[in-house]
C-alpha cells in the first residue's frame, strides 16, 4: 500500500506542491482570494446541478425555476447554496481587493496582476447580471432591459449582445448561453493566469517587510489552512441556504419599472436614478481607475500608515460605495428610460 | 466556556447560530413569512399585452425594446412581487428535502469542528 502511495505521488507529482510561502498566507487577510476560490468552485458545482433543471426559453424559464424552487428534491437547497455562494464570492472578492490595496500588493513586479485581477472582477459582475436575468422574473426582465439600453446607447460596439444581431434566439437564450459557457472560460482562464502570475511572483510580503523576509511555510500547510477556511465558507452558505430563500418572482410584465436590483447593482441604481447616462460612464470610470492604479501609483512604499493620500481615497470610496448602496435601498426608481 | 475562549472560530460559529436560531424564531422574521404568503396567494399579475409591437415581442420571446415607462400604461395593478422566503416554507414543501439537508449540512459542520479542535 505504502509504494503504491509513493509510486502514485511520484507520478502526478505531488513533490511539486511542497515548496515554500510566507507564513502570513495563512492569515485570513491573505486567504480571501484562496476563499473566493472554494466558493467559486462551490458555485460551479450548483450551477451545473441547476442547469440540469432548468429551461432557458422565455416561456418556460421562469417556471422551470419555480419548480427547481418549489417541487423537486432539494431542488431549493441547491439554489439556495448558488445563491448565497454569490453573496459569499462577491465579499471575499471586495475585501481581497480592499487587503491588496490597503498592502500595497500590486506594486512591482505585481502590477499585471492586478490587472488580470480587475478583469476577473468584470467576468464576475457579467456573471452575477447573466444570472440575474436567468430566473425570468420581473427583476431578470428589468435587468435585461437595462442592458438593452445600455447595448443600444454603445451603438456599434454594444452590436453582438444586443437583440440586433440575431432574431433566431432570444435575449435570454443568448444570455444564458454566456452564464454557462464563455464567461466561466474566461473566468478560469483569468484564474489560471492569475494563479501562474502569483506563482512566479511570490506572495508579496508584509508591508513592513522586504520581499523574501519573514518565516516561511510549505505550501501544502497553506492548502490545509485553506480547505479548513473553505469548509467554513462552505458551512455558512449551507446554513444560510437552510433558512432564507432567495428572492423570485412570478413572471414578468414587460415595459414597468417596479423591482430593484441585487445589493452589488444598487450603487448603480442610485447613480442612474440621478442621471441615466451614468449607467454607462460610472462603470467605465470605475474600470478604468482600478486599472491604472498600480501605474499612477509607482512609489516603492508599502506600508499603509506611509501612504495617507492611497488611504484617503480609499476610505472616500467605500463610504460613497456604502452611501449609494443605502440610498439605492431606501429610495424608489425616478428615470424613464428612452 | 473554555472551549468558547481557546477557539475563536467555534465562538464566532456559536453566536453565528445563536443569531440565526434567534432571527429564525423571532416574532419579526415569522410575521414577514406569513406575510408574504399571503400576498403571494391574493398576488394575480396581468400582463399588458395590448399593442400588436408587445404582442409579437413577448410571443417572440424578447422583452426589452428599450422603453421603460415609471407607471403601466394600462390599468393592471402590478403589486412589487416578494418571494416566500425561508425556513418554513422549506419544511413545509419539502419535509424529506429539509432533513437531508440539515443532515448534509450537520455532517459539514462536525467535520470543520473535528478539523479546527484538532488545530
Amino acid at each position: 500500500m505504502r509504494k503504491i502511495l509513493k509510486d502514485f505521488r511520484e507520478r502526478v507529482g505531488i513533490g511539486a506542491l511542497y515548496y515554500e510561502v510566507p507564513a502570513h498566507s495563512n492569515s485570513i487577510f491573505y486567504s480571501l482570494g484562496g476563499i473566493t476560490l472554494v466558493s467559486i468552485i462551490i458555485l460551479f458545482a450548483s450551477g451545473i446541478i441547476l442547469s440540469q433543471f432548468y429551461n432557458p426559453t422565455p416561456e418556460q424559464a421562469n417556471r422551470s425555476v419555480h419548480y427547481i424552487a418549489e417541487t423537486l428534491l432539494l431542488g431549493w437547497f441547491v439554489r439556495g447554496i448558488h445563491f448565497w455562494a454569490v453573496q459569499v464570492v462577491t465579499v471575499s472578492v471586495i475585501l481581497h481587493m480592499i487587503r491588496v490595496f490597503v498592502t500595497a500588493s500590486y506594486k512591482k513586479p505585481r502590477e499585471f496582476n492586478w490587472t488580470v485581477g480587475v478583469l476577473l472582477l468584470l467576468v464576475y459582475f457579467g456573471l452575477i447580471f447573466t444570472g440575474t436575468v436567468l430566473k425570468w422574473d420581473q427583476e431578470a426582465v428589468e435587468a435585461l432591459e437595462h442592458h438593452l439600453w445600455i447595448v443600444d446607447k454603445l451603438g456599434a460596439i454594444g452590436i453582438w449582445l444586443g437583440e440586433g444581431l440575431t432574431k433566431s434566439v432570444s435575449m435570454l437564450g443568448r444570455l444564458y448561453a454566456l452564464h454557462i459557457s464563455l464567461l466561466p472560460l474566461i473566468l478560469v482562464f483569468l484564474m489560471l493566469l492569475h494563479f501562474f502570475l502569483i506563482k512566479i511572483h511570490g506572495l508579496s510580503s508584509l508591508p513592513r517587510q522586504r520581499e523574501g523576509e519573514g518565516a516561511k511555510i510549505l505550501f501544502v500547510e497553506h492548502l490545509k489552512r485553506l480547505g479548513l477556511y473553505g469548509m467554513g465558507v462552505l458551512l455558512l452558505i449551507l446554513l444560510l441556504s437552510l433558512t432564507i430563500e432567495p428572492p423570485l418572482g412570478s413572471e414578468a410584465v414587460a415595459g414597468i419599472e417596479v423591482t430593484k436590483p441585487p445589493w452589488m447593482f444598487l450603487w448603480l441604481y442610485s447613480l442612474e436614478n440621478i442621471w441615466m447616462p451614468f449607467l454607462i460612464i460610472a462603470p467605465a470610470i470605475i474600470s478604468l481607475f482600478l486599472f491604472l492604479i498600480p501605474f499612477i501609483n509607482r512609489g516603492e512604499e508599502r506600508n499603509p500608515f506611509k501612504r495617507k493620500i492611497s488611504m484617503v481615497i480609499l476610505i472616500i470610496s467605500i463610504l460613497i460605495f456604502i452611501g449609494l448602496i443605502f440610498n439605492g435601498a431606501i429610495t424608489s426608481t425616478a428615470h424613464i428610460m428612452e | 466556556m473554555r472551549l468558547f475562549f481557546r477557539h475563536k472560530w467555534i465562538g464566532i460559529f456559536i453566536l453565528f447560530l445563536a443569531g440565526l436560531v434567534l432571527l429564525i424564531n423571532s416574532p419579526l422574521y415569522a410575521h414577514s413569512n406569513k406575510k408574504h404568503s399571503d400576498t403571494r396567494k391574493e398576488e394575480v399579475i396581468k400582463a399588458p399585452v395590448t399593442t400588436e409591437s408587445d404582442k409579437t415581442f413577448r410571443e417572440e420571446g424578447h422583452v426589452g425594446h428599450g422603453e421603460v415607462k415609471t407607471e403601466p400604461d394600462i390599468e393592471t395593478e402590478v403589486k412589487h412581487i416578494e418571494p416566500d422566503v425561508g425556513f418554513y416554507r422549506s419544511v413545509s414543501t419539502d419535509k424529506k428535502g429539509f432533513w437531508y439537508a440539515a443532515f448534509f449540512t450537520g455532517v459539514v459542520a462536525t467535520i470543520f469542528f473535528i478539523t479546527i479542535i484538532r488545530i
